[in-house]
């Protein structure tokens, strides 16, 4: 019998025997066989899902989620509608609002369905203030077909009116240095226009003089409130993070007890405070677990104490001001 | 001495009653289990871990699974030839259940003891792909035909190798009973005198059985799931119990005319038995999650070009040395 | 809920908005209150097996065979779910079945295209009852990506064409979100009872009692 060609592959078209080709096909066929028994006792590879989660690498990417900043105490979404007008899946539903004495417009409204998102990540690289991110979730299910349209601004509605009252207090300071300055600028203005009246004669020299010195003397004006904004910001962002730190370990030493913990040790502070600050303070520490849920409970139990030490120490921040701006006047 | 249940028994109905019986227990429980073990199997070759939630290791989601198929609705499409379409689950099961009876599981004991026992089963296996031929006919669906018509060519083509090597086996032990070709195989399996009869059987009735690396009748890529395309719940459990009791059986054949069937030191008969009848279940397994399915054409081509030549190249040799022997 | 077309104009919102709520009310599965509670008197069955039933649906929701069908994207990562790192297997609903008469669940993965519905629709009739559908991914649940005012491509979710029990959300959704769909489906199913987990895993360490319908408190209806 010649060689049987419809038993070779189509790539090796050797002239063989019959025989030679039968016996070479069995050993090809020992050889797969023993892949499958080295496999068969390996351990499996399997994450075991409800048991186990998944670690999600740092570009994994799922529903978009306002930043929680902590120089804030809160997001810094100016609703200014750039992600809303590049979504190309029309998931982005934004409203904001004018506060009096609050010099940006702040978002009043920030929903998305991601049942229509399709994570191309446009609105995050459109946003001025960058304050969206990928979240991660990565197992949400639902019997509902309207369940997943997310509320971004929901974890930060209590903090809100806090929120708005210290931006209010450093919008007031910072329009105050400004107006300092502006004053500052039109008395040197007009000590140099005096100097000029004052000199008299040579017109035609001093007609030049104000303008080359009009430049130079808008120039400190304008970098005055820009150096003077950090400073003005720079104790707010510290203190707060030095606090959280010094509180975190203890919170992290004594799990169980430290939500327990969190308001008792409030109420002492809480009795001195004055009534706006008690009513902005959230009674529980809520923690931001709707978009950390992977991680382990004892790691987000243990951010969110971290959180409500941060928003606390911010609190008396504020408070401070306050009890200064009031001695002041 | 060999001794069926007749002599145990004396009523006959009752002698019937009681094998029907244990036949059909075991045939129920022997399919859980391997349905099981098959799915543990493949999941360990593919590294995963298979059924774990229902019992310890997942051992009774083959249970859940029947339960749920009793439950659910039996469809019957329209336009079926109702009869065949009827009958062809039940007429795939039987044969295969009274296959099970005839094999001597110790060296005292069969259910049945005829002096054709290897005709009969393979007259009862060659009624199963009668029962498939009604399932694809009946069901009045181009997949179930299809599928149907590939199982019949197939089966026609694999049962020729199949009879050539057993054929071999019965002329060394001058018996077709089933008892007797054990006994012949005094201290040595009759694989080691036969190796390449043993080696085309076992292909063969990989074949037969419908089983992959050879389950193109039911290839789902090609031709949905088959000739049981159109069967639900309960009907379709039968097609899936049959399948695996006739892996029972070819490997049952297997073990006694080439295996040495109960034959085994230190331990008692049925334990050899078994244990030989589930390795070769094992290897079927194996075999299964390993290889690809093949071509129809290379189906054929294997059949007619390699087994059949070399399957009569064995039977003339064998002949010719028992000549010369005796 | 719709959010389509804000911010591009006031007239797209427009256009889009009584369309989706028009099909809404067409789709099956939804009925007006009155004919539901007809339907369901006349369901009602005279006599109750409460042991039995329990029984059928904790073995129903442990044997979960899917459908052999991918429609888009979505169905690489249900592949994924039923493979090796992920295995559906351990569940029970491992057992893919190329026949819609031997499957028991319809997982919709991927985009339903108008010239796809009538097939689903055959397919999801050839299946015996009781059966249920899992929308898998974005556009299945309300067209995702493909979704605005005036398309004429696709049918605006699975629950268009069939009636659905779980949905799951993603583009497409993570195969641990399949799996818990599926979990979540076996929790519909056997209504809260459940077979004792096991022991030789361990327990399940994770707070499931957390995991309610609406998991997070971030979720807005309307």
């Amino acid at each position: 019998m010649s060689a049987d060609t419809s038993l070779v592959a189509p790539g090796a078209e050797k002239k063989r025997g019959y025989l030679a080709l039968l016996v070479a096909g069995f050993f090809t066929l020992l050889s797969g066989m023993w892949v499958t028994l080295k496999n068969l006792f390996r351990k499996p590879v399997t994450l075991r899902y409800p048991r186990e989660r998944p670690e999600l690498s740092t570009a994994f990417r799922s529903a978009i989620d306002l930043v929680d900043f902590e120089e804030l105490g809160s997001h810094d979404c100016v609703a200014c509608m750039q992600c809303v007008n590049i979504c190309p899946s029309f998931c982005i539903q934004v409203e904001g609002q004018k506060y009096d004495g609050v010099k940006r417009k702040r978002a009043t409204k920030f929903l998305v369905d991601y049942a229509l998102c399709s994570v191309c990540g446009l609105c995050i690289d459109v946003c001025p203030t960058e304050t969206l991110k990928y979240s991660k979730i990565y197992d949400e299910v639902s019997f509902e077909r309207d369940a997943f349209v997310f509320d971004l601004l929901e974890p930060f509605v209590e903090r809100e009116e806090a929120f708005l009252e210290g931006q209010r207090i450093a919008d007031a300071k910072e329009a105050e240095e400004k107006k300092k300055k502006a004053e500052a600028a039109k008395k040197a203005k007009a000590a140099v226009a005096a100097k000029k009246k004052a000199d008299g004669g040579e017109e035609a020299e001093k007609a030049e003089k104000p303008k080359a010195e009009k430049p130079k003397a808008a120039k400190p004006k304008a970098e005055a409130p820009k150096a003077e904004a950090p400073k003005a910001e720079a104790p707010r962002a510290d203190e707060p993070k030095a606090e959280a730190e010094a509180e975190a370990p203890k919170a992290e030493a004594d799990a169980p007890k430290a939500e327990a913990d969190a308001p008792k040790a409030d109420e002492p502070k809480a009795g001195k405070v004055d009534k706006a600050a008690v009513e902005a303070k959230p009674a529980e520490p809520k923690p931001k677990a709707a978009f950390a849920k992977p991680d382990s409970d004892a790691k987000a139990a243990s951010l969110a104490r971290i959180e409500a030490a941060k928003k606390r120490a911010l609190e008396k921040k504020k408070q401070a001001e306050q009890q200064a701006e009031g001695e002041g006047e | 001495m060999l001794k069926t249940l007749s002599d145990l028994v004396p009523n006959v109905f009752l002698a019937m009653l009681l094998a029907a019986a244990a036949i059909m227990a075991f045939a129920t429980v022997n399919a859980l289990f391997l349905v099981w073990l098959e799915r543990k199997v493949s999941a360990r070759m593919q590294r995963r871990y298979g059924p774990t939630v229902v019992g310890p290791f997942g051992m009774f989601q083959t249970l859940v699974d029947v339960v749920k198929l009793l439950s659910k609705q039996l469809i019957s499409p329209k336009d079926i030839d109702k009869p065949l379409y009827h009958l062809a689950p039940i007429v795939v099961f039987v044969p295969v259940v009274l296959g099970l009876s005839l094999f001597p599981i110790d060296k005292s004991f069969a259910l049945v003891d005829t002096n054709v026992g290897l005709v009969l089963v393979f007259a009862f296996a060659g009624m199963g792909f009668i029962a498939i031929f009604m399932a694809g006919w009946g069901s009045n669906n181009k997949y179930a035909l299809l599928g149907a018509m590939r199982a019949v060519a197939q089966n026609i083509a694999y049962e020729i190798p199949l009879i050539l090597a057993a054929l071999a086996v019965t002329m060394i032990a001058r018996s077709m009973r089933i008892a007797d070709i054990v006994e012949a195989q005094g201290s040595f399996p009759y694989i080691l005198v036969q190796p390449i009869g043993a080696l085309i059987y076992y292909i063969s009735a990989v074949a037969e059985t419908n089983r992959a690396p050879f389950d193109i009748p039911e290839a789902e890529s090609e031709l949905v799931a088959g000739f049981h395309t159109e069967y639900s719940g309960m009907r379709f459990a039968l097609f899936f119990l049959a399948e695996y009791t006739n892996m029972v059986i070819v490997s049952m054949v297997a073990t006694s005319l080439f295996l040495g069937g109960y034959k085994g030191p230190l331990l008692p008969g049925p334990v050899w038995f078994f244990g030989k009848v589930y390795f070769l279940i094992f290897v079927m397994l194996w075999l299964r999650w390993t290889f690809p399915r093949l071509r129809f054409d290379q189906l054929m081509t294997f059949a007619w070009k390699v087994l059949i030549p070399l399957a009569l190249a064995n039977l003339l040799v064998t002949a010719t040395v028992l000549k010369v022997m005796s | 809920m719709a959010l389509n077309g804000a911010g591009k104009g006031p007239e797209l919102k427009e256009a889009a908005q009584p369309a989706l709520i028009k099909k809404a009310q067409g789709a099956p599965g939804t009925l007006s209150e009155r004919e539901e509670a007809q339907l369901m008197a006349e369901a009602e069955p005279f006599v109750r097996f409460h042991l039995l039933e329990d029984l059928l649906n904790a073995a129903r929701a442990n044997s979960l065979w899917p459908l052999t069908f991918g429609l888009a994207c979505c169905a690489i990562e249900m592949m994924a779910a039923g493979a090796a790192k992920y295995d559906l297997d351990r569940f029970g609903a491992g057992v893919f079945r190329p026949s819609a008469r031997q499957a028991d669940v319809m997982i919709f993965a991927g985009t339903i295209s108008r010239k796809m519905g009538p097939v689903i629709k055959a397919l999801w009739d050839q299946m015996p009852s009781p059966k249920w559908a899992i929308a898998m991914g974005g556009c299945t649940i309300d067209g995702g990506p493909f979704k605005y005012p005036n398309q004429y491509a696709i049918y605006e979710g699975a629950d268009k064409l069939v009636p659905v029990d779980v949905y799951i959300p993603g583009c497409p959704p993570r195969p641990e979100a399949l799996i818990n769909g599926i979990l979540e489906l076996q929790n519909k199913i056997k209504a809260g009872r459940r077979f004792k987990p096991s022991t030789h895993e361990g327990p399940i360490p994770i707070a499931k009692a957390e995991r309610t319908n609406a998991p997070t408190g971030r979720k807005v209806k309307g």
